[in-house]
């Protein structure tokens, strides 16, 4: 339900003044465990497997804190009993413990600063700036960020990147890492839906597998 | 922890899961309250639009700025403090008189948090995902924009490695601002591009 790119049927955008980072502080904790609890690969993949109904019913951090549930399950970390059990005597008025690790709050603090960035090596990139390129019609089973709404379209390379894994396998199987060139590709909105005048310009970044020669 | 604290029961059920899985993963040794509090209270107090707001206003005062962010704009914001995670590769587009850029992320909800913050729950629903990529003139409308026939609109959809942030045009009649002052008319919506910098208008 996520690849949302094009779906019609939505209504306004609707706005909302003074936005909080966090609307209620248990937002903020999902995002702090989120971003410091390893319970192995697949975040967006889990969100992904959402049934669609609930998907599109629930709220944001309500898609991590699923994510960290099934991750931490599949992974072996903990069980659905664990949580339960827990859920229990924090209903029952048990505050949630407490575990001090300064290292790891240090890490955490380091996380969001500026820091070093591993580089990949692949084979050349197979397309240069100016390239026409189509995006491929079979999509891989599992996650992919090829969004669907390009499927068989036609752009033209606009900026070629250096080698990073592609994040389709990453997710979808268990962390392997497989890099690749990818790239910032144009496409024409109009050779994708029929669009309000004048038409407008949509540039997404695709990896190597994502696309074909023309 | 407080007696207050101890004694809150949660009020919703988002608010009881969350308290146990934090539960479940400080048990395991999976998680310690102090890393997850340093996240919270980055995102509270230090990491926001004010720091992309203070990147447009060094690009648009320092011309050898406004180059390095147009070319590495992950670089541009190190040198000011900003980066890390969801934001360790980004790029600036660049508004100009015939150009209009605007960031989405249909897959998912990317955004590059050291400059912009956490993404506001419109960025991050299925309305604007949806239709932001199809027909662009009628969303930036619902925002008050509207441009001209003649304006190209760049809709980015940040699908893989790269967070973008929108570079706007310096609004006339700011020639004797302080970069501070110019700083302070760089709204959010601006960088994401749903908005233009206007003067008399609040951050």
């Amino acid at each position: 339900m996520h690849d949302l790119g094009g779906r019609q049927g939505f209504g306004r955008v609707e706005a909302e003044p003074d936005e909080p980072p966090f609307h209620q502080p248990w937002e903020g904790r999902v995002h702090g465990m989120s971003e410091t609890a390893d319970v192995g690969p697949g975040f967006r993949h889990a969100i992904e497997r959402m049934e669609p109904a609930a998907y599109l019913t629930t709220s944001y951090y309500e898609h991590w804190l699923e994510s960290i549930e099934t991750r931490g399950i599949e992974h072996g970390f903990f069980t659905r009993e664990d949580l339960a059990a827990a859920a229990e005597r924090i209903a029952a008025g048990e505050p949630v413990p407490q575990r001090s690790d300064p290292e790891a709050a240090r890490e955490a603090r380091a996380m969001l600063r500026p820091r070093p960035q591993s580089t990949y090596t692949a084979p050349a990139p197979r397309y240069g700036v100016g390239d026409t390129v189509t995006v491929v019609r079979v999509l891989p089973a599992g996650h992919t960020r090829c969004p669907g709404y390009l499927r068989g379209a036609q752009g033209v390379v606009e900026r070629v990147h250096a080698p990073m894994p592609l994040l389709d396998v990453y997710e979808s199987q268990d962390g392997l890492v497989r890099p690749e060139a990818w790239y910032t590709v144009a496409f024409p909105a109009g050779a994708l839906w029929e669009v309000e005048r004048p038409g407008h310009t949509i540039l997404v970044d695709l990896w190597e597998s994502h696309l074909e020669a023309t | 922890m407080t007696e207050q604290h101890r004694h809150a029961r949660p009020k919703s059920p988002q608010e009881l899961r969350a308290a146990a899985l934090e539960t479940v993963l400080i048990e395991k040794g999976l998680a310690s309250t102090d890393a997850i509090d340093a996240v919270v209270d980055a995102f509270e107090h230090e990491i926001g639009p004010q720091n992309g707001a203070r990147m447009v206003a060094r690009a648009w005062v320092d011309p050898a700025y406004r180059e390095r962010l147009l070319r590495d704009a992950a670089g541009a914001a190190a040198e000011l403090g900003y980066g890390g995670s969801e934001g360790d590769h980004m790029r600036a587009v660049e508004n100009t008189p015939d150009v209009h850029n605007v960031i989405v992320c249909t897959l998912c909800s990317c955004y590059p948090w050291p400059v912009l913050g956490i993404p506001p729950v419109w960025y991050k629903s299925p309305p604007y995902r949806a239709r932001v990529v199809r027909e662009p003139r009628a969303v930036l409308a619902e925002f008050g924009l509207e441009l001209a026939d003649d304006v190209e609109i760049r809709v980015w959809d940040s699908s893989a490695e790269l967070r973008y942030i929108v570079l706007p045009m310096r609004p006339e009649g700011t020639e004797g601002m302080s970069e501070e002052e110019l700083a302070g008319l760089v709204t959010r919506d601006c960088m994401i591009g749903v908005a233009v910098p206007r003067v008399g208008a609040a951050a």
